[in-house]
Parts: structure tokens; C-alpha cells; sequence
């Protein structure tokens, strides 16, 4: 599932708010990474999405005195956010994505459609290949093609990496195949 | 929730056929439990310093009349550096380098120098010019590793710091630093299909920033 999520953000938070002290810089809570969409309580509108570089070129001297209700938001890492200018009051809200949710008891669900649960117990037994040897993992490398080839259909930006441009050419040392494995699955 | 030490070295044992499953704590003749904290402790800062997803910021305050001095001891990767001799009023000072600040005029801007120059040499240093007269604060950007190098000492319940979609690919680039071993324990087969799914998850780690 962890795997599940790099490849596509499925589990997403959009309840975290964070208090405005003035301040340009703001740490991402613990359990959040990579925010896409920034709002302060103002009017709730996102702010535009910048980079550190960009500030500095337009906006010079922008992380010193500048105070207001905040229109661009810029990433640092995945565990924090500049904003500009710097608001005084309000909350800021972050969606971003969060720690992937681990199955613990026996009913417990996963969040995902029946059509890439499958993919997703595929997956699971090419994994439990990895202790036996590569004959086992070549055999089940289908599982990772598929899985990738749906996260792909779920996110367009990783249909442009290079890597999921050689899982599509066939690139990939593991051969594509529908079987489940020598022993059977 | 999010990986534990523990908990990925426990995914290790399994997939190695460790006789014993208890947090890395104990391991076979074939691999030392300090061999595999020196791979994860290697793959940890490889995809720090490929994919820059733990940052912060920090303010160094500096004496007067400094040109060099030390950058934190948690620094990876220094973004970007800005100065103010008011602790209020930052301004960007630019990367240079040695051979364009030979050949350059610089000036003071209200004091504040006009570029910086990351020292090459340990301990991580920074060198700035002109030489500010006063005291200045710098404030840094910079990739950082939050907790010191896993021993097998450390406590199995600490939480992993990189984002937990990642660990996978943590396990992958051990797994291929296991396997590439000299000796019984070499399976380069193995090792070549780990360090593939590494290199994925350093793509997908750059991606998540975009």
C-alpha cells in the first residue's frame, strides 16, 4: 500500500490548519508530506503555487517585512511551505498527503477501488517472492507492470517519468507476464 | 502511521531468511547487523541528496567582521542563503564560486554581503563576500538528516524521518546493498531488480516536489 501511495497520493488530508504568527516560513505536521493546495482562512481561496526561486526573483526582499493576506504559497521539501506575503492572523490549510493507512484487524478496510484491489493482492505476492529468488520474482514481475501501468491511469505526472516510460516499453529487467508465479499463486 | 526502524529491519530478516525476526537485532553469519545499519545509513542520505524531501529553514547569527563559518552539523544540502544585518531586512546572497569571485568587483549591499561560497572542505563551511563590518544573521535553506547515523544501538521504535511511501524504497536499496555482497550472501540478480525499484522510488520521490 505504501508503494500503492508513492505511486499515485491516494490518501490524501485536508484537515490540518496552521496558525498564522507573521512568520514566511511553516512546518507541514509530522504525519503530512508534499502539500498540492494551500488556503488561508481569509477567504479560503488557494494561493498560487510559487517556488523559493521565483520569490526571489519577483518579489525581491519578500521573506523580510511583507505582511498582508498571503497570495502565493512555494515548497520546501515535502515539510514545509514559504508563503507571501506573511499573514498576520487567521489559520493556514494544507492539503497534502499523509502517512499511508496500515491494515492491523481482520476487518479493516482498504480504501481503494475492487478494480486496483487486485492489483494491489497481485503486487502483495510478487513482494513475497522477494525471499524466494529471481526465477520466483521474474515470474510474478507482471504484478509490478500492472500495478504501475493503474497508478499511471490515476496520475498523470507519472506517466511522464522516465521510468514509467521504460515499465511501458518494455524496458524494465522484469518481463511482463500474467502468470502468478512458477508455484502457481 | 509510519515506519519504525525496527519494523523495516524485521521486513529485511524476512526477506533474507533470517533464522531470527526481532528488529535487527540479530543476523546470521552471512551479514553483520553494522553492515546493514551502514547500508541504510548510505541509502538514507543517497535519497536525501537526490530527492531534497526533508528541508527547513534556520537562522545563523554571526559576529562581527566573519567572512567564514560553520554550517549546521545536520546539512546535506544547502539551497539558498540570505542575510540581514537587521535580523528584519533578508536579502538573497547568490552561490558563487572561487574562480568568478576572483575576476569580480563586489560591494557591500547596506552591509550585507553580496555572495557566498559553500567551502569544500569538512567541517561543512560557508564563506562570504565582501566581509560584512557587522554582526549578520543568515538565514538557510538547506536538506538536512534529522537524526545522527542508526546504530544497532539505536531504538528500534524510532520513527523513520523520510515520508513513509518511501520506506519501500529504503528496503529496496538495502536489500540490493545486501545482495551485492561479496561472498555466500552475493545475488546479483537479485541485487540488479533491488536496485532498479531503488531508482524508482528516487524518481518518485523527485516527483512528489513538482
Amino acid at each position: 500500500m505504501r508503494v500503492w501511495q508513492a505511486l499515485t497520493g491516494e490518501w490524501v488530508i485536508t484537515t490540518s490548519t496552521i496558525v498564522c504568527t507573521g512568520a514566511h516560513f511553516y512546518d507541514v505536521p509530522s504525519t503530512e508530506y508534499a502539500p498540492y493546495r494551500v488556503s488561508h482562512s481569509f477567504d479560503g481561496a488557494p494561493l498560487t503555487l510559487t517556488s523559493i526561486e521565483e520569490l526571489d526573483l519577483g518579489f525581491p526582499g519578500w521573506d523580510s517585512t511583507s505582511t498582508g493576506t498571503p497570495l502565493y504559497w512555494a515548497p520546501v521539501g515535502a515539510t514545509g511551505i514559504a508563503v507571501h506575503p506573511a499573514p498576520l492572523g487567521g489559520t493556514i490549510s494544507l492539503e497534502s498527503f499523509q502517512d499511508t493507512p496500515v491494515l492491523v484487524n481482520a476487518g479493516d478496510f482498504i480504501q481503494v477501488g475492487d478494480e486496483e484491489l487486485q492489483k494491489l493482492l497481485t503486487y502483495a505476492h510478487h513482494y513475497l517472492t522477494f525471499k524466494e529468488g529471481i526465477a520466483e520474482i521474474e515470474a510474478t514481475g507482471g504484478a509490478l507492470t500492472d500495478l504501475i501501468e493503474a497508478a499511471a491511469r490515476r496520475n498523470a505526472a507519472l506517466r511522464a517519468t522516465n521510468f514509467y516510460r521504460s515499465v511501458g516499453r518494455g524496458k524494465l529487467s522484469i518481463a511482463p507476464t500474467d502468470t502468478l508465479g512458477i508455484r502457481g499463486g | 502511521v509510519a515506519e519504525t526502524l525496527g519494523g523495516l529491519l524485521s521486513a529485511i530478516q524476512r526477506i533474507t531468511l533470517e533464522n531470527t525476526i526481532d528488529g535487527g537485532l540479530t543476523w546470521s553469519t552471512l551479514w553483520t547487523g553494522a553492515e546493514v545499519h551502514g547500508y541504510l545509513n548510505q541509502r538514507l542520505s543517497r535519497f536525501l541528496v537526490e530527492t531534497e524531501v526533508v528541508q527547513k529553514v534556520s537562522v545563523l547569527a554571526i559576529g562581527p567582521s566573519e567572512q567564514t563559518f560553520d554550517l549546521p552539523a545536520d546539512l546535506v544540502v544547502l539551497k539558498r542563503v540570505a542575510a540581514s544585518s537587521d535580523g528584519v531586512t533578508y536579502k538573497v546572497v547568490v552561490f558563487s564560486d572561487r574562480w568568478a569571485t576572483d575576476a569580480a568587483t563586489l560591494t557591500l549591499d547596506e552591509d550585507r554581503p553580496a555572495v557566498c561560497i559553500p567551502e569544500p572542505l569538512p567541517p561543512l563551511r560557508l564563506k562570504v563576500l565582501p566581509t560584512p563590518v557587522g554582526s549578520m544573521n543568515y538565514q538557510i535553506i538547506y536538506v538536512y538528516e534529522p537524526v545522527s547515523p542508526y546504530t544497532t544501538a539505536s531504538s528500534r521504535l524510532t520513527t523513520l524521518f523520510i515520508p513513509d511511501m518511501f520506506t519501500p524504497y529504503l528496503l529496496f536499496g538495502i536489500l540490493a546493498d545486501m545482495f551485492k555482497k561479496e561472498g555466500e550472501a552475493n545475488d546479483p540478480d537479485r541485487a540488479k531488480y533491488f536496485e532498479d525499484r531503488w531508482k524508482e522510488g528516487l524518481e518518485l520521490g523527485k516527483l512528489i516536489l513538482r
